[in-house]
């Protein structure tokens, strides 16, 4: 474990981006199972590479086809958000990412004018709005949009807000050793929390009733 | 039979209400100067206007079904939020110089019987929001539906003017010109004020917004035509009635108050009444549609997707874009201070600039399969909107040449 806790990157900031080799990030595809979806590969010019992450940056492993896997550019960023009345909710402006032990992984849609200011260029403005959030346990992807449901395990997911909410008070170091200890799916669970900035109170707006 | 009644009774709306719309104030001033200007040469120009006028409102609202989204936010996610944005800041500018046309145009329609524009546009501006915001989606659509029955009131007039039907038929049928160099500008001012980037954006985001299905789509075309013909019929009348009195004697106009006036003398009182109550109407249902246009346009480029149904409180973007547009535009208009013929002239080069890509962008997106699954339009339908598209690009051009050749004195 590192002496830091790994900063999250946003998918906007990784697309486009050059990598060792001069090749571009066009797209990055994922395993959409789970709290939080692996970034499997990336895709750039006409190949699908193996991803990595080393040092900080995105690194390009074999060339690979992929099967089974989600663009988080042409499949979640920008679509829409319904809930399952069809209801339109919202839309997703980013995707957050979490490196995790040398992979990346997707935690958390963004949503809300945040990461749209962003995006455009508007820090100053986009750091005035509150981060609102959506857990990928609370979505699925579908061809069309993105549907935003009820959690199916509420009690355990409150247990890891908790959870992440204590951990985020202690000191870095403890922080660390608490996390090390946590069973991996667990440890992942919470570092996809503590992303969440305290209280999200705005996440309950996007939450639906079950049917 | 009754069941059918019943269901175009409750879909109708879409296609009859950005139809009329399209009549707005600015439209009005365009046919009225056509009939002024060039008789009934120029009347297949409205022929081919409502043709593409009906084949786009045909495919935004088949967009709108097979994809449950709105023109700005399918743009969005196709091209990106930066292109989304650009989008939208032009369509922003547009849409502004277009509502203070819109209230431009209730202004003179009330100062016909006396009414100064500093108190119709305020208290036309206060009565539209209220309506907006605080009535149901169905009162709304209603409001606006009897607004663009109001605008019959052009057929009466055109009627009372006693045209020349043989000159109309053959105006409508045979393609020709006025001889007069100003025909082209004229031909394509008049397709450029029918098609507009607010109207298109509109029937689609507000069939999403109607919730109209598949299913629901062959009755729907019928409003979507019906709209368009309409809109088509309204701007015949106006036309014509300009073409019988004004062209026949010679009397140059400069807009839709002017022709009203103008009217009263050659074909008689009611006549010009009918006229200012049709600009009046025109204004109204403009001043109300051009704004919820913006709104929907807005939610979508930011994610924040509203219905006319939902409360301030439940959409405050949707709803403040609304009040904010209307408050600028109505001191646009109402100030005198305030440059209002610059604003109109950028809305106009800009609503021609934002043409050309949202068409293209239409046709690709009507044709994908991928994004239409099995409402993807035909294969002679996909000509159709290429050549409308390329055409009215052309057209465009033209447009925004002729407005900045304007500004060389």
């Amino acid at each position: 474990m590192t002496d830091r806790t790994p900063a999250p990157v946003e998918l906007s900031d990784l697309l486009g981006r050059r990598l060792p080799g001069g090749l571009k990030v066009a797209d990055l595809l994922v395993l959409a199972e789970g709290p939080a979806w692996e970034v499997r590969a990336i895709v750039s010019g006409d190949n699908v590479y193996e991803a990595h992450w080393e040092h900080g940056e995105l690194a390009l492993g074999r060339v690979v086809v992929p099967t089974g896997l989600t663009s988080l550019k042409h499949d979640v960023l920008d679509r829409q958000v319904v809930d399952t009345d069809d209801r339109r909710v919202v839309r997703v402006g980013d995707v957050a990412l979490l490196p995790v032990a040398g992979r990346l992984e997707a935690v958390a849609l963004e949503v809300g004018l945040r990461p749209v200011f962003r995006r455009v260029g508007l820090h100053a403005i986009a750091r005035r709005h509150r981060e609102d959030l959506l857990e990928l346990t609370d979505v699925t992807i579908t061809e069309s949009c993105v549907v935003a449901h009820a959690s199916h395990d509420r009690v355990a997911k409150i247990e890891t807000h908790h959870l992440a909410r204590l951990i985020r008070r202690l000191p870095h170091r403890m922080k660390h050793d608490v996390l090390a200890q946590l069973p991996e799916e667990r440890s992942r669970e919470v570092r996809a929390h503590m992303l969440h900035r305290p209280h999200r109170p705005h996440l309950r707006r996007f939450r639906v009733p079950r049917a | 039979m009754r069941k059918r009644v019943a269901l175009f009774l409750a879909i109708l709306g879409p296609g009859l209400i950005a139809g009329l719309s399209d009549d707005d104030p600015a439209g009005i001033t365009t046919y009225a100067v056509m009939g002024a200007d060039h008789g009934y040469a120029l009347l297949w120009v409205l022929v081919v206007a409502t043709g593409m006028l009906v084949l786009y409102h045909l495919l935004g609202v088949r967009i709108g079904v097979a994809t449950g989204q709105g023109m700005i936010g399918l743009v969005r996610e196709r091209y990106g939020v930066r292109v989304g944005g650009a989008i939208l800041v032009c369509l922003l500018v547009a849409n502004l110089g277009t509502l203070a046309a819109e209230y431009a145009g209730i202004a003179a329609a009330l100062g016909m019987v006396g009414i100064p524009r500093e108190l119709s546009v305020p208290a036309a501006a206060i009565i539209i929001t209220l309506l907006v915001i605080r009535s149901s989606f169905h009162l709304v659509e209603r409001i606006l539906l009897a607004l663009g029955a109001l605008l019959a009131s052009y057929i009466l007039a055109g009627l009372l003017a006693h045209p020349d039907y043989g000159a109309t038929l053959h105006g409508l049928m045979v393609p020709g010109t006025s001889g007069n160099t100003g025909a082209l500008i004229t031909a394509v001012a008049v397709v450029g004020t029918t098609i507009a980037p607010w109207g298109l954006s509109f029937i689609q985001s507000y069939a999403v917004d109607k919730r109209i299905k598949a299913e629901q789509l062959k009755v729907e075309n019928v409003d979507i035509v019906s709209g368009a013909v309409l809109t088509g019929v309204v701007g015949l009348f106006v036309v014509i009635a300009c073409a019988a009195t004004l062209h026949a004697t010679g009397t140059s106009i400069e807009n839709a108050a002017d022709a009203a006036i103008a009217l009263e003398p050659l074909a008689g009182n009611l006549a010009g009444a009918l006229f200012g109550v049709g600009l009046l109407a025109a204004g109204t249902l403009a001043a109300a549609v051009v704004p919820l246009s913006t709104g929907y346009s807005v939610s979508e480029a930011v994610g924040m997707e509203a219905r006319i149904d939902d409360s301030f409180r439940e959409a405050p973007l949707f709803y403040g874009t609304f009040v904010v547009m209307t408050a600028l535009a109505a001191l646009i208009v109402a100030l005198p201070f305030i440059p209002l013929l610059p604003i109109l002239f950028l809305s106009q080069v800009l609503n021609a600039i934002l043409l050309v890509p949202i068409l293209i962008a239409l046709a690709r997106v009507g044709g994908d399969e991928r994004v239409m699954g099995s409402l993807k339009v035909g294969r002679l339908q996909k000509w159709l909107l290429w050549a409308g598209a390329i055409g009215l690009g052309i057209t465009s051009i033209v447009l925004i040449a002729t407005l900045l050749l304007d500004l060389i004195p």
